[in-house]
């Protein structure tokens, strides 16, 4: 299942526990096996996945029960923390960012999504997802140069 | 343009969707402007540190992956699918998630990646290459692939001559160019995480000879109208490159 690992990393950023990030990225390919026969074959099968885990997501949260917590918070495990402060410093400050905003640079830079697709994805317009990226890199920038994180614990 | 402007479409050039009269703009303004270029400069090495510090998180995905299959062979049974048909069903769906290797997928990456050659390479419609090094070196790493990858795949007497990027099959590739004399070779690049394979397909496509191929998380797909061989000769070196 190639498509799990990424699946898991980006729910890992959207969720607060990994209990949660698995349970999310089961049910997304529960509904996409369940609704491969709507899948249009020539267009791109992975944007159509994150799409299916965004929704997911969005519905999680109106079940607030189904989350502990919407905040992310990410666990630096010792080998992480070994191989440097600034891949911590990194990961603290995406997960620092407001949901909205931590999405949308994710799938642009991380997954290497086109505004356009990322803008489908997170069911907004593709303006949106461009200020988004804006607001995220200042953002980015500001917490990476002014903020001295620990090399080792949790991030937030 | 001015700074203004850049800041609006900086997104979409990071992105590679900016048309080419847009595209040309949007340089030439960063090239003389200092504060863009340090802004511009500054967020591709901030997102190739967010590419890097993410992608080291490699989640063991063994356990869900057996939930899953488990979840869909249940859900399954309690269908109209039984038997051999679940099997059939979990192949299929399996086989299309993957981001590479599936035919038809690769079949059409082949497609575009000929079709762009034979416009751009052999008919030579205008493009905005990249000649200088410093120029080809900061659109790798915005791709996430390394500079000196691009000079270790020139294969021997083939040398870089050029790179832009391109879109095939709706995503972004880096499309380098290797001369040899009157013959030229298309080699376009992906990172991608997943694309890990012994093997080397080889087609014709559009009257181009291409060969795809992917090793240690990046995609490479060769094309040439030279000849199969010189294609598979080329595909080969650039795998032991990689």
């Amino acid at each position: 299942m190639p498509q799990c690992e990424r699946l898991l990393r980006f729910a890992r950023r959207l969720t607060s526990r990994d209990s949660d990030a698995e349970d999310l990225v089961q049910e997304t390919l529960l509904k996409a096996w369940r609704g491969f026969h709507q899948f249009q074959k020539g267009t791109n099968v992975r944007a159509w996945l994150f799409r299916i885990l965004m929704n997911a997501y969005y519905g999680r949260l109106r079940t607030p029960s189904l989350f502990m917590t919407t905040e992310p918070i990410e666990t630096v495990s010792a080998v992480c923390a070994a191989k440097g402060a600034e891949t911590l410093a990194v990961r603290q400050a995406l997960a620092s960012l407001p949901e909205e905003q931590r999405s949308a640079l994710y799938l642009v830079v991380v997954e290497g999504f086109t505004c356009r697709e990322t803008a489908d994805i997170l069911s907004v317009p593709a303006g949106t997802v461009m200020s988004r990226l804006s607001r995220a890199r200042d953002a980015m920038r500001s917490y990476l140069l002014h903020e001295k994180p620990s090399a080792q614990g949790r991030a937030r | 343009m001015n700074c203004r402007q850049i800041t609006e479409l900086k997104a979409r050039y990071f992105c590679a969707e900016l048309d080419y009269g847009d595209m040309r703009e949007f340089e030439a303004h960063v090239l003389g402007c200092r504060e863009c270029a340090e802004t511009i400069a500054e967020e591709r090495e901030m997102d190739e540190c967010i590419r890097a510090g993410i992608l080291q998180d490699t989640p063991d995905t063994a356990l869900l992956e057996t939930r899953v299959r488990g979840a869909i062979r249940r859900q399954a049974l309690r269908g109209p699918l039984v038997g051999g048909a679940v099997a059939a069903a979990l192949v299929l769906f399996f086989a299309l998630s993957r981001p590479f290797g599936s035919d038809w997928q690769n079949a059409r990456l082949c497609d575009d990646a000929a079709g762009d050659h034979f416009a751009e390479i052999v008919r030579q419609d205008p493009r905005h290459w990249r000649f200088s090094a410093s120029e080809i070196d900061s659109l790798a790493i915005q791709q996430g692939i390394k500079p000196y990858l691009l000079a270790a795949l020139a294969s021997g007497e083939y040398r870089l001559e050029r790179v832009k990027l391109c879109r095939l099959d709706g995503r972004i590739f880096l499309h380098a160019v290797y001369r040899s004399g009157r013959n030229r070779v298309s080699v376009y690049l992906r990172a991608s995480p997943s694309a890990n394979s012994e093997a080397i397909s080889a087609m014709k496509r559009h009257g181009e000879y291409v060969a795809s191929l992917g090793r240690a998380g990046i995609l490479a797909i060769v094309v040439s109208n030279a000849s199969e061989q010189a294609v598979m000769s080329f595909a080969r070196s650039a795998a032991m490159a990689i």
